[in-house]
């Protein structure tokens, strides 16, 4: 039987509410309730299920999303952090790896430490890169870090030590000895965050992780407790930005692991849209209010990467370049940002050239035709006054004023050009697109796709606005805007696995290493994973073994996947090989080296039912309005009509179809029609 | 002819740019050197028919003038012969190239059987042959030492590779599989680029793109003439030293003359030192380079880096100087005279708009080599390169830990070079105190500590500014010098030259302390509570802000004594205003 699921993505302005129970699935935006988003959480929850005749009692599960942490970090709102490390190396965690992620700007700043040096202690003691004691850790060292730090306000304490990836005894003996010593206080060791080599990175995940934890357990706590308080006695779990999901008990111990889970819970629904539908090769492309994103899913698999960065800037240059927000070593679903979404502003330079972004004006003001107060024009406006947009949006509850609009679009661009509202309107539209495209076309680029073969499933309030524009620019000649586009990341969570992830570094060369070694380091993981894992879950629990490789003086390794019919390291350096030479074009004679050790340990989800769509019932009359499609074309009359009353067969365009919380845009070179679930396909079909 | 509708304009200058995207992607995915793939030292760009840049892609910033003149030496050498297909390449610094590891490759777009354009992928390679493996040696004479010379010729003549060029450099260079991988990823951005370019041609016409292409190069120009033209008519010079040349001892003067008069702006090197004996010397185009990045910094960000920006600036030096070689002058290590050269740009554009000119930065990477074999017989090599600190700008403290604006180089992972080297590195992290101090500090030093473990190693440094320090602005002390020590005791150890080779026994240590950045401004107008910060941190000492700032810090309390404060700083400055009447203000100039 299908159980009752039910999927919360709290953002700062709204929490996507979604549920799916045996009477089907329903959808709901309710506004967030800063500080405290547990309320708006559980308020969504009740009113969610009460729309479905249901009871919050009935519920199974609740997986949640929230930007709780990345919040705490970008507003620096998280616990007061100590970190403990090597003696020399307390200056780590600031130098970082020095690179600069923009050009030519003598003014940049680089973000403050989340630990400043006042609060980073050294020890004396070392380890050297085999693993051998070099200098102990002895117990008068340890008083005296103890003694220190009772003069320091200690919130949370992460530890760090040179080469502990190889050897974890002094952190784990500092680790226990502050526990004790320091009961308030949450502890991070590295080598339980992220066990492998580099140490910034290593110490700037742990920091992240020791500073947002107190804050993920107050908030999962409250959270939790009004749930049950609401009758709700289902099992919460919370996403993880590699695109799984754990039990809420497990998330406090690296809740570094769910910064940035919204956003990938958007792939992960687009590629369950996607296996669902039979697509291989897609780039989905979210846009919102601030932010456009895009990610590839290649040959049924999603793109990761190893490493992300909070707050970081968007740009193509900052995917090359890290260094603009605060790293974090956690394999993450691979998303490109781009600074446009629906509140983009579009200005003129002081020679009389467009641009578009990369300001916001943000969900406050807003767009200028919000009526809120903007005074600069977005792309929101620009889609407003060439009929893109209506001027009710979500059903009625958001009315946009035109006038505004054009107005703000007038003063601030036509005049300056010279040139019409109209123009300028359908200028920045496509402008906004080109900047969307770089980012797109850099995700499967940089994997040696070519974009023109993929689909693109476009969602987010934005993104079926843009879909179409953006796939022209791209050469994509095929869309799909799944139904309930504005709040399709939400609906994501409730198609994600249980995960656990283990890791062990290695760093050894693979002709120094048996694979009797390599075996039962990959046993030590996986039991350590069941333990976490079959508390509850140990039904259908799978695990996979992934190995970290390099040839041996290379900087980077490449993630390969250790199937069972594996047992020896020459047939794993040919596999290596192989995956090299599809990666990166070439594979070289030199010897291999294992750098880490990864398991998955999966728990499945039940597939979701997708949801047939009623037959179309056209509830009102046909209504049309002017929409602009460039000078080819100029303004045509285009109808207007609601998602369940599209056409099942292929209809040439022009057409809008308007959700309760986006609008696709159907140009007249597109055709398009809806699928027995609701999604629209739309086909480049020049006339 | 009309001008174009700007969003047209725009969207187009869009497209291009996502071509040089997707060429600089390619380069970074299918190289094979470090260099290359996580250094990023190339550059990506598409010109037009008659070799002007339209549009760079992601760009290492002293690459920002190679373009053109590589294109001039290969439109003198084949503008007669284009053909489609063709891909030429060259790295002569005598017919334009910038140093012999620098390999521009350039291959002609054609859309419709017509010559459209040209893309071009400058990389640097890990070797191109001669006496030093690296091809980068300080300490070469002439430029036969330095490695293969390869003038503009043809790599592809119509799509046949030409095989005599390619077993040439096949013999001549140290690691030939990498050098082709690379040369390889070149070649192959630069036919996507082609494919590329002609959907763009297609869809917007080829006239529409020649068009658009011009308006794109116009724009850039009049922009940055009306910035050029918003700055103070005048003549500005500046001087800055390289301590030393590495062959003698004698420091070598950059000296430049910046001209604005109405849009236009001329930097002028006269009164630059003749060329030198080591491999410093810089060709005209890096020269160009180092003043374009100078210019860039301080005019509105969103300008394009094309040939409209690069007209609207002249440069010129005297040929024989070391900003502008002449044969045989070798030029591996002439970094160093980049980025001096950008700081020296930077120190007369402060005389110009103060408000948006930092003080100099530690002066470019110091380079750290050891080299030897382990006991087992394999060879061990450590390129460890040490940089750090930009100088204190006006509002803001300079950046610390960074990496300068000229190279956007990143550091080595302490555990990665321990895990890969026979060595250990026993501190990596800020000097107290040594940022130059100013009412904006300039950021601190780093020091990193290398210990060799093996029984013994060769010891190659090259670095500079310890003699001639990184300056301060508009009141700012300069920083601190750079130190190279052996063996570094609590109170001293073995001061070695900033340019060495030497070597390393086991168990030593070198310890390398980069300068510290320039200040900006007056300490003693510095906020009280920011140097109390400083001192909290640790960053800077009670007994050195009492001196430098006039800031007397309650050491138990942990706050500012506001009245001793307010009697010291009135002291210090009735004492320094005295002292500076006494000093000249030109206080960077060095007389024999």
């Amino acid at each position: 039987m299908q159980k009752h699921l039910v999927g919360v993505d709290v953002g700062g302005t709204f929490t996507d509410v979604v549920c799916t129970t045996p009477n089907g699935i329903r959808v709901l935006k309710v506004p967030s309730t800063p500080p405290d988003f547990h309320v708006g959480v559980v308020d969504g929850i009740e009113r969610i299920v009460a729309g479905m005749n249901g009871s919050v009692t009935d519920i199974d599960e609740v997986v949640h999303a929230s930007t709780a942490a990345t919040n705490a970090i970008l507003e620096r709102q998280g616990a007061t952090t100590i970190l403990v490390t090597t003696r020399g190396f307390r200056d780590v965690l600031e130098i970082g790896r020095l690179r600069v992620p923009v050009l030519y700007d003598p003014m940049w700043d680089k973000p403050a430490p989340l630990v400043p040096r006042r609060h980073r202690l050294e020890v004396d003691e070392r380890i050297d890169s085999s693993g051998v004691v070099i200098r102990p850790l002895v117990d008068d060292e340890i008083d005296s870090l103890v003694e220190r730090l009772r003069k320091l306000p200690v919130e949370a304490i992460a530890i760090c030590l040179i080469n502990s990836y190889v050897n974890p005894d002094h952190e784990r003996v500092l680790a226990d000895r502050l526990a004790r010593d320091f009961p308030e206080a949450y502890i991070s060791a590295s080598e339980s965050v992220l066990p492998s080599i580099k140490e910034f990175e290593r110490t700037s995940t742990t920091v992240v992780n020791a500073y947002v934890a107190p804050i993920m357990d107050s908030y999962l706590k409250s959270l939790q407790t009004s749930l049950v308080g609401a009758g709700c006695n289902g099992s919460l779990f919370v996403m993880q930005s590699n695109g799984g999901m754990l039990p809420v008990g497990e998330v406090i111990k690296s809740p570094v692991f769910s910064i940035g889970s919204g956003p990938a819970a958007g792939v992960i629904a687009a590629l369950s849209l996607a296996t669902q539908l039979g697509i291989k090769d897609a780039i989905t492309f979210d846009m919102g209010g601030t932010t456009a994103k895009a990610s590839l899913i290649e040959d049924g698999q999603i793109s990761r990467s190893s490493e992300c960065e909070v707050g970081g800037s968007v740009s193509i240059y900052s995917r090359l370049i890290k260094g603009s927000g605060y790293l974090i070593g956690v394999p993450a679903i691979d998303l490109a940002e781009v600074g446009t979404g629906g509140g983009g502003v579009i200005s003129v330079d002081e020679q009389g050239g467009p641009h578009v972004g990369p300001q916001s004006a943000g969900a406050i003001p807003g767009p200028a035709c919000y009526g809120n107060g903007g005074a600069e024009p977005t792309i929101t406006d620009a889609n407003l006054h060439l009929g893109y947009l209506g001027t009710a949006l979500a059903g009625g509850s958001l009315q946009l004023d035109k006038s505004l609009a054009d107005k703000c679009l007038l003063e601030r661009v036509a005049t300056r050009l010279g040139d019409t509202v109209t123009h300028a309107a359908y200028g920045a539209h496509q402008l906004a697109n080109a900047g969307m495209m770089r980012a797109a076309m850099a995700v499967s680029v940089e994997r040696g796709r070519d974009s023109r073969k993929c689909t693109l499933i476009a969602f987010g309030g934005s993104g079926p606005v843009h879909a179409a524009g953006l796939a022209q620019q791209l050469g994509i000649k095929r869309i799909v805007i799944p139904d309930h586009p504005g709040v399709f990341s939400a609906l994501g969570l409730l198609s994600a696995d249980l995960e656990f992830h283990g890791l062990r570094s290695i760093v050894r060369r693979s002709d120094d290493l048996e694979w009797s070694e390599v075996d039962a380091s990959f046993a030590d993981i996986e039991a350590a994973l069941r333990s976490s894992a079959t508390a509850r879950h140990d039904s259908g629990l799978s695990l996979e073994r992934f190995a970290d490789l390099r040839y041996v003086g290379q900087s980077s390794s490449l993630t390969v996947p250790v199937t069972m019919d594996l047992s020896d390291l020459g047939s794993l350096a040919t596999k290596f090989g192989r995956a090299h030479e599809k990666e990166y074009g070439y594979r070289l004679a030199n010897d291999v080296e294992v750098e880490s050790l990864r398991v998955i340990a999966r728990v499945p989800r039940e597939t979701l039912q997708a949801v047939r769509m009623p037959q179309s019932v056209p509830a009102d009359g046909p209504r049309s309005r002017k929409v602009y499609f460039g000078s080819t074309f100029e303004w045509l009359d285009t109808p207007v009509i609601q998602r369940a009353q599209s056409p099942t067969s292929c209809e040439q365009g022009p057409a809008v179809v308007e959700d309760y919380d986006a609008t696709t845009l159907v140009p007249p070179s597109w055709s398009y029609f809806r699928d027995e679930y609701g999604n629209l396909h739309l086909r480049f079909r020049p006339g | 002819m009309s001008r174009l509708d700007p969003f047209t304009v725009e969207l187009m200058s869009h497209r291009l740019s996502a071509i040089t995207d997707e060429m600089s992607l390619r380069v970074v995915r299918t190289a094979m050197s470090v260099g290359i793939k996580s250094l990023m030292d190339f550059s990506t760009a598409i010109c037009n028919r008659s070799g002007q840049v339209i549009v760079q892609g992601l760009n290492l910033p002293l690459h920002l003038g190679a373009v053109p003149d590589a294109m001039e030496a290969f439109l003198r050498e084949f503008g007669d012969s284009i053909q489609p297909d063709d891909v030429y390449l060259l790295n002569d610094p005598y017919s334009g190239g910038m140093h012999l590891p620098d390999i521009f490759v350039a291959r002609p777009l054609f859309y419709r059987n017509a010559h459209a354009g040209f893309a071009v992928v400058v990389a640097h390679h890990t070797d191109v042959g001669g006496r030093v493996p690296g091809s980068s040696a300080a300490d070469s004479s002439e430029i036969y030492a330095e490695g293969l010379r390869l003038p503009p010729l043809r790599l592809d003549n119509g799509g046949v590779r030409n095989d005599t060029l390619e077993k040439i450099i096949r013999a001549n260079v140290r690691l030939p599989q990498i050098l082709f991988a690379d040369l390889q990823a070149q070649v192959t951005a630069c036919r996507i680029a082609e494919e590329r370019y002609r959907d763009f041609c297609a869809e917007f016409g080829a006239k529409g793109v020649e068009r658009a292409t011009a308006e794109i190069i116009d724009n850039a120009e009049t922009r940055t003439r009306a910035a050029i033209a918003a700055l103070p008519d005048g003549v500005y010079t500046a001087e800055d030293f390289v301590d030393d040349a590495g062959i003698g001892r004698n420091p070598v003067r950059l000296r430049v003359s910046i001209t604005i008069d109405g849009d236009k702006i001329l930097a002028s090197f006269d009164g630059t030192d003749r060329q030198v004996d080591g491999a410093i010397n810089a060709t005209l185009s890096f020269t160009k380079s180092a003043t374009y990045l100078a210019i860039k910094s301080i005019t509105p960000p969103d300008i394009p880096c094309n040939q409209g920006f690069m007209d609207a600036i002249s440069v010129t030096a005297p040929p024989g100087t070391v900003v502008n070689l002449v044969p045989p002058a070798a030029c591996a290590a002439r970094g160093v005279t980049g980025y001096r050269t950008a700081d020296v740009v930077f120190r007369a554009l402060a005389k110009v708009v103060p408000e948006r000119v930092p003080a100099a930065g530690e002066g470019g990477n110091s380079g750290i080599r050891l080299a030897g074999y382990t006991s087992k017989g394999d060879p061990f090599f450590l390129m460890d390169a040490v940089v750090g600190s930009w100088g204190g700008r006006p509002g803001k403290d300079g950046v610390e830990g960074i990496a300068p604006l000229a190279i956007n180089i990143a550091n080595t992972p302490v555990e990665v070079l321990e895990a890969e080297h026979p060595m250990r590195v026993e501190a990596y992290g800020f000097v107290p105190d040594s940022g130059g101090a100013g009412e904006y500090r300039g950021g601190l030093a780093l020091k990193r500590d290398i210990k060799l473990l093996e029984e013994s190693a060769t010891l190659s440094i090259r670095s500079d500014r310890r003699r001639f320090r990184p300056y301060g602005l508009s009141g700012g002390q300069e920083g601190s010098p750079s130190w190279n020590i052996l063996n570094p005791t609590a109170d001293g150890g073995e001061i070695i030259p900033t340019k060495y080779t030497g070597n390393m026994k086991k168990g030593d240590v070198i310890r390398h302390i980069t300068a510290g950045g320039g200040g900006w401004g007056d300490p003693l107008r510095r906020d009280p509570d920011r140097v109390l910060e400083n001192v909290l941190d640790e960053k800077l000492t009670a007994t050195y802000v009492r001196k430098e700032y006039g800031v007397i810090i309650d050491s138990a309390k942990k706050t500012v004594d506001v009245e001793a404060t307010k009697i010291l700083r009135e002291t210090l400055k009735y004492e320094r205003s005295a002292a500076s009447t006494d000093r000249g203000e030109d206080h960077g100039s060095w007389e024999e």
